[in-house]
């Protein structure tokens, strides 16, 4: 499932810093937002579909969707950039099969009981633990705003959060 | 119909600041700026300013960014309220706009004018 070039948790899903920095540096030809709320928001899914930008097509699906459709290599020869709000939709999608081997954080915003523990980061405990479980998987997580940004180690982001 | 500049950061202010500069502004022209870690509190500005002002012509940054998706949202769930969004804002729409709201002559026609001829003081001399 080497179709998949970059996966990016980001809360504001398509927007500016994906639109123009990420899906150029990238060269990604489809942006997937996997979802379960947004997938049924038919108003969330036009003004995010406005917001791609018009050389790149979108899904805009829920998880058990996304699972098969990756599974099944509906992608192939594609080159996807995979935008979900939360590490808990990508757990989830692990544990239908997909195949996800580097996690990079963008924006997380803060919330009800979310915790700031990164310039634009901010996550709840279920969130924390998640991203936990992720590296317990082996998967290499670090966040970056925009591709002129270092990556920074995100065990590093995480040593912030206080149980 | 009332103006709206906004953007990220502030571009918007900016572009009011050199409208004053230009010309002995009589209108209001309103700015809403998304600052750094500020989303939610940008989403509520920008919806109770549209919930405030049945009628706005509002000026975004970058099509696609976060500004013009706020907007356009708003507008997509607000489909009786008449709100025209240009995105791409640069400062010739913004003194046309000015003009014409100064004139009392701000319009869907006018609008499709500003848009058409914002480009023209684009030149690349070489």
């Amino acid at each position: 499932m080497n179709e998949i070039i970059n996966v990016r948790i980001d809360d504001r899903l398509i927007h500016g810093q994906v639109a123009t920095f990420w899906t150029n540096t990238l060269s990604v030809n489809r942006i997937m937002v996997v979802d379960d709320e947004v997938a049924v928001d038919e108003v969330t899914k036009s003004v995010l579909r406005m917001a791609a930008p018009s050389n790149v097509n979108t899904s805009i699906i829920s998880i058990n969707q996304a699972a098969q459709n990756l599974m099944a290599g509906k992608y192939k020869s594609q080159r996807l950039l995979l935008v979900v709000k939360s590490p808990i939709t990508l757990l989830n999608l692990i544990k239908l099969g997909v195949k996800i081997d580097q996690i990079c954080v963008g924006n997380m915003s803060k919330r009800d009981n979310t915790q700031h523990i990164e310039k634009s980061i901010s996550v709840t405990e279920d969130e924390y633990q998640t991203f936990k479980e992720l590296q317990k998987l082996g998967i290499e997580i670090y966040s970056q705003m925009v591709p002129s940004d270092n990556k920074t180690e995100f065990s590093e982001v995480l040593k912030e959060y206080r149980s | 119909m009332k103006i709206l500049i906004t953007s990220h950061g502030k571009l918007a202010s900016g572009l009011l600041d050199s409208l004053q500069m230009l010309m002995n502004l009589d209108i209001d022209i309103d700015i809403i700026s998304l600052d750094q870690d500020g989303i939610e509190s940008y989403k509520q500005n920008v919806t109770n300013y549209f919930t405030a002002n049945d009628s706005v012509l509002a000026f975004v940054d970058l099509f696609g960014g976060t500004p013009f998706n706020t907007c356009y949202e708003y507008k997509c769930r607000n489909v009786d309220n008449d709100i025209h969004i240009v995105s791409g804002v640069n400062f010739p729409m913004i003194i046309q706009a000015a003009l014409h709201m100064q004139a009392n002559t701000l319009n869907e026609l006018t609008i499709k004018e500003i848009v058409e001829q914002s480009s023209e003081g684009i030149k690349w001399i070489k």
